[in-house]
């Protein structure tokens, strides 16, 4: 495996949440190379949420260090973690978290929007993207018009609007039935395929795991294995 | 789990957790409340006051003699209460007049002229040092005696005896030339026994000395202190009304009350009124009731925007824990036990709110009074306002009040909390989505209250209140109110779909215009809120602007002399300060002058209600007149044409009592009632009490007053002002202290008066604005609160601190747009109302309408700068949103 190939690498990395006196991660350590994709599994309340916010550029370890794409993020502020997540990274949720306000293509443009890039050629890619998960015909319907399969369809669409390095899915079928669910991954996988989209996935399914090509298991905070699928 | 355990996890915990919410819902119930009762202590003050001054001078008498016609009864009418003293009446005469302190802070001074032989049933003061010593001056200060007719003696006092044979116990307490004078008076001078007392009075300056200084009880008390007792003769003497005197009171027994009154109304042959004291404070009441009752109005709309701020966070609480009602009520509590949850909670608020509005009003009361205290002796009765009286009754009336109003406010929010099924109340944004259902059905309600309002203009006032003109005003706000989810809906719609107007407002503008619009009842509320305020102001604000420039108008087509005189008591504020008619004589003697009109009026009263009687010199008017007619007609023609028994009237007193050209008004005499034939009706904007002004000729037949309040110059051609002012002031030295005013400086000083009689409507309408951005915090915390979510989504897309802000600021400012754009169109609505029939039925002027567009702009621009500074907080706290926090408690 080449060093350069790594996009995240994480160094004996811990985070405890003081308020609640819990030591969400401990001591994790894991590189992920571009293009890969990982899924971690774990019981409920292990740390695979934290480890995917620390991945993600949202929070800060307390010890230990997350380098991603080359910058040490432990060391930057908030402006800058907001900036890496704004180009680089790219967020799918359980419970898909669309603005309820917004229409679908409103929603998937709210990234580029945000981050002041050049809206007329993200709206190209917005109706690719569309195409893309099948949604082109409800460009214009709002969440609340959409079937859960639906809303998780366009949440990754809107995750991939500004072409990031990596895509964080957190339990992205948990809220699905398992028709929709293994169409979701499949949409992911055909992702990370096509676009050399590295990928990492929080899950509770076997199966939804068996697509990734790496398998990390977490258990009271620690990594416990790691193994090629 | 028990009621009060219950009442403490339910809604003490919550109204601690949500200490901000909790703190501007009490801060702004508890401005509401202090603005109303600080003008209710204010008003009440006014007028307790001046009842108190009657009470304290006519002290135990239940009957009282004054004139009816003019200011002054001949002290002859005496010999007529004689016979009445052998039946145990006994009676005092009274001159009572106001003068200027010289060297004062508060120079208005009452001047008692008292006949000092006093029975015990008269004394009323005592001076401070009459426990110690038993000195004339240290004896008591008596309010009168006898029961005969008064009799000069050497000191200038009467003597008498009473009917039972009982002699008076002294005499001679104060000689002529000498007075005891109240103890503020004394404090504010710095008199003292043996000091020299200089009082302006009418356009002379007159010396007494002080022989004592009067206990702040019974007459020392009166006035507010400052007044100032002499024998009746030296009154007489001061006044230059000699054999005159302004009232007698008397003390009747019971038994004997009817008989007395019969045979004073068929035995007095002058031209007096017979009644109670109390009725003298009944007629001030009828004078300053419009002006009360619309300043009191006035005050409530802080209340009634606190309604809406108590509206609001009521439905912010009731929405942001539906799920832990739809709990409560799955686990079996009933909807009462869910009402008197939430009403505890508003009786919290309620309670908390008032009782510190009402330690705020206490405190803001003696401004409040300072701020209408100019008006009020001014234009109605002249009276020292020092400080304000605090009536328990009143601070419980303020609080009650406020109690009251918020669980009015609160019961919408709490019906809609009971009304839905559990499985509804659980479930997320149902609130909301009534709203949006149910905002067609309020759009109608909304038209259907307009429509009344609109009926409700049409009603004549009650009791000369304009109850129904501020009906039509409440259901224009209601009526909005109700109107203003549909419009909002309409408008959000209208902009989204406008691609230019999204891009100018950008993301952040745009996420947060979709997040009002997803919560439309939320921001309804506020923009409603902010609505009523702004509308008040600009109503008021078009209302006092289109009432100036009718007044400059007027001014300047009226006042047409060159110079103008008046007493320098006078104008250092005594409204009762006359000129000697002999000043007018010398001034038509000045050269440049051409003619000379003396004015006198005096306040009388027609059918039960004051009015002011004037009287200029025709000849003259017929000249120089510039009355400005209703009809258009022009004034010195009308003037011209008149006969002797014809009137002209303001427009006030044609439209409050109805009367019109052609009518005949009976008006008070020395010689009975005066049939007088309204010739015309004049434009006049100097007294809401109306005028009759009739010809000098016709009121020196019928009045006994040749004094003159007024003198008004008109030079000749070329003549110059100032040169003639000064030859005025040369003659006139020595013989009339007046003050001279030329055209212009009158002009000021009419504009001066008006704009110190609205300073307080300023001061009133900013407090309200202060209450309904308290509302717009209000409504952005709880959209901040509950946008958590949609705020941890957009940090995990890349938003950055500043740009949740922005998100917020912008919220701010889009509602401070609604509110100013609804308040704007709301305030013209209410602005018509109060110039056409608010104003029209309490004072019955005719205002010209006229929208001073530089207030408006400028002061919506600055609503929008405060709804924007009412934002930082909940945007800071937006900033604050801790994305990884969210998505773990997800």
């Amino acid at each position: 495996m080449a060093g350069s190939d790594i996009l995240i690498s994480l160094d004996r990395v811990s985070k405890c949440y003081k308020a609640h006196n819990i030591d969400a991660v401990r001591d994790v350590s894991i590189d992920i190379r571009a293009g890969e994709f990982v899924a971690i599994m774990g019981p409920s309340g292990c740390g695979k949420s934290t480890l995917l916010n620390l991945i993600g550029a949202i929070d800060r370890p307390d010890s230990g260090t997350v380098v991603f794409d080359g910058q040490t993020v432990n060391q930057l502020d908030d402006e800058a973690l907001t900036r890496i997540r704004g180009e680089k990274i790219g967020f799918v949720f359980q419970s898909f978290n669309l603005l309820p306000t917004f229409s679908v293509m409103e929603n998937i443009m709210v990234p580029i929007e945000l981050n002041k890039s050049k809206v007329q050629s993200a709206e190209k890619r917005a109706k690719e993207l569309l195409q893309k998960v099948g949604l082109e015909s409800r460009a214009h319907f709002f969440p609340s018009q959409l079937s859960g399969g639906e809303m998780q369809r366009v949440a990754i669409a809107r995750a991939l609007i500004h072409e990031p390095r990596l895509l964080v899915a957190d339990e992205p079928t948990g809220n699905l039935d398992t028709q929709n669910g293994e169409n979701i991954l499949q949409l992911i996988k055909e992702f990370n395929r096509d676009f050399k989209l590295a990928i990492i996935m929080a899950t509770h399914s076997k199966e939804a795991s068996q697509t990734a090509d790496r398998l990390l298991q977490m258990r009271d905070g620690t990594l416990v294995s790691s193994e090629s699928n | 789990m028990s009621a009060l355990r219950l009442f403490y996890a339910f809604v003490i915990r919550d109204l601690i957790s949500s200490w901000r919410r909790t703190a501007i819902t009490v801060t702004g119930i508890a401005l509401g409340v202090c603005v109303f009762l600080a003008i209710s202590l204010a008003n009440e003050t006014a007028l307790g006051e001046f009842k108190e001054t009657v009470d304290l001078v006519s002290g135990k008498a239940n009957l009282e003699i004054r004139p009816s016609a003019g200011n002054y009864i001949d002290q002859s009418l005496l010999a007529t209460l004689a016979p009445l003293g052998r039946e145990g009446v006994v009676y005092t005469p009274l001159l009572q007049a106001n003068a200027i302190a010289v060297g004062g802070d508060n120079p208005l001074v009452q001047v008692n002229g008292i006949d000092t032989l006093a029975p015990a049933e008269f004394v009323q003061t005592k001076t401070e040092n009459s426990d110690k010593e038993e000195s004339s001056a240290s004896k008591d200060a008596r309010l009168s005696t006898s029961g005969q007719p008064p009799e000069k003696t050497a000191s200038g006092s009467q003597n008498g005896a009473n009917a039972d044979g009982k002699s008076n116990t002294s005499n001679s307490l104060i000689e002529f030339g000498t007075a005891l004078i109240g103890e503020k008076l004394a404090e504010d001078l710095k008199l003292e026994k043996g000091s020299e007392l200089a009082l302006s009075v009418n356009d002379k300056i007159v010396k007494l000395d002080v022989i004592g200084v009067l206990k702040s009880k019974g007459l020392g008390k009166s006035f507010n202190g400052q007044v100032v007792v002499v024998d009746l003769v030296t009154a007489q003497d001061l006044f230059e009304l000699p054999g005159k005197i302004t009232q007698v009171e008397l003390i009747v027994p019971e038994a004997i009350y009817a008989d007395v009154q019969e045979h004073l109304s068929k035995n007095i042959t002058q031209a007096v009124t017979v009644d109670t004291p109390s009725a003298r404070a009944r007629t001030v009441e009828k004078m300053t009731r419009s002006f009360q009752y619309n300043l009191t109005a006035l005050a409530f709309i802080a209340l009634i925007v606190g309604m809406f701020l108590i509206y609001n966070t009521m439905t912010i609480s009731i929405v942001r824990r539906r799920e832990e009602i739809g709990i409560l009520r799955t686990l079996g509590a009933n909807k009462w036990k869910i009402a008197t949850l939430f009403l505890s909670e508003a009786l919290f608020f309620g309670i908390a709110g008032s009782l510190l509005g009402v330690a705020a009003g206490v405190m803001l009361s003696d401004s409040a009074l300072t701020a209408i205290a100019g008006t009020i002796e001014h234009f109605y009765f002249s009276h020292p306002l020092g400080s304000s009286n605090i009536d328990p009754m009143t601070l419980l009336k303020a609080f009650g009040i406020g109690v009251a109003l918020t669980i009015i406010a609160s019961i919408p929010p709490i019906f809609e909390a009971t009304s839905v099924a559990p499985a509804e109340a659980a479930r997320k944004g149902s609130y909301e989505s009534r709203i949006v259902h149910s905002t067609r059905g309020l759009l109608v309600a909304g038209v259907i209250v307009y429509l009344l309002g609109g009926l409700a203009t049409f009603a004549k006032p009650i009791g000369g209140f304009p109850f129904f003109g501020y009906a039509a005003a409440f259901a224009a706000i209601i009526g909005t109110a109700f109107i203003t989810p549909f419009a909002l809906n309409l408008a959000f719609t209208a902009v989204n779909k406008n691609r230019p107007i999204k891009s100018l407002l950008g993301v952040e503008g745009t996420i947060s215009l979709r997040a009002l619009g997803g919560a439309p009842g939320r921001t309804a509320v506020a923009v409603a809120s902010l609505m009523v305020g702004i509308s008040m102001m600009i109503s008021l604000a078009i209302m006092i602007s289109s009432f100036r420039s009718t007044v400059v108008a007027w001014v300047e087509q009226t006042l047409k002399a060159d110079l103008y005189i008046q007493s320098q008591s006078r104008a250092e504020g005594n409204r009762e300060g006359k000129i000697d008619s002999k000043t007018a004589e010398i001034i038509r003697d000045v050269p440049g002058v051409a003619a000379v009109d003396g004015f006198v009026e005096h306040r009388t009263m027609v059918n039960g209600e004051p009015v002011l009687v004037g009287a200029g010199d025709f000849d003259v008017l017929k000249k120089y007149g510039r009355l400005r007619l209703v009809n258009g007609q022009k004034g010195s023609a009308l003037i011209a044409a008149m006969g002797a028994d014809d009137c002209v009237i303001s427009e006030t007193f044609s439209v409050r009592r109805g009367i019109s050209i052609g009518d005949i008004i009976e008006i008070p005499t020395l010689h009975g009632l005066l049939p007088l034939k309204v010739a015309g009706v004049y434009y006049d904007y100097s007294s809401d009490l109306g005028y009759i002004i009739i010809d000098r000729k016709q009121y020196l037949k019928n009045f006994s007053d040749t004094k003159l309040t007024s003198i008004a110059v008109f030079l000749a051609p070329n003549a110059d002002a100032e040169v003639v002012r000064k030859d005025c002031l040369a003659r006139l030295k020595g013989n009339s202290l007046v003050l001279i005013r030329n055209n212009q400086e009158l002009r000021t000083e009419a504009m001066r008066v008006f704009d110190r009689t609205f300073s307080v409507t300023y001061a009133l309408h900013t407090i309200a604005i202060a209450v309904a951005l308290l509302s717009v915090m209000n409504a952005l915390l709880a959209l901040t609160h509950e946008s958590r979510r949609e705020f941890a989504i957009l940090r995990y897309l890349g938003a950055t601190r500043a740009q949740l802000r922005k998100v917020v600021l912008s919220q701010a400012v889009i509602l401070g747009a609604c509110g100013s754009i609804a308040g704007i169109c709301v305030g013209y609505v209410l602005s018509l109302l109060l110039v056409n029939v608010i104003n029209r039925q309490s004072f019955g002027w005719t205002i010209q309408m006229m929208i001073p567009w530089d207030f408006i702009l400028q002061s919506s621009a600055l609503v929008i700068v405060a709804a924007l500074a009412a934002g930082i907080i909940p945007a800071n706290e937006a900033g604050r949103t801790k994305a990884a926090e969210f998505i773990r408690s997800e």
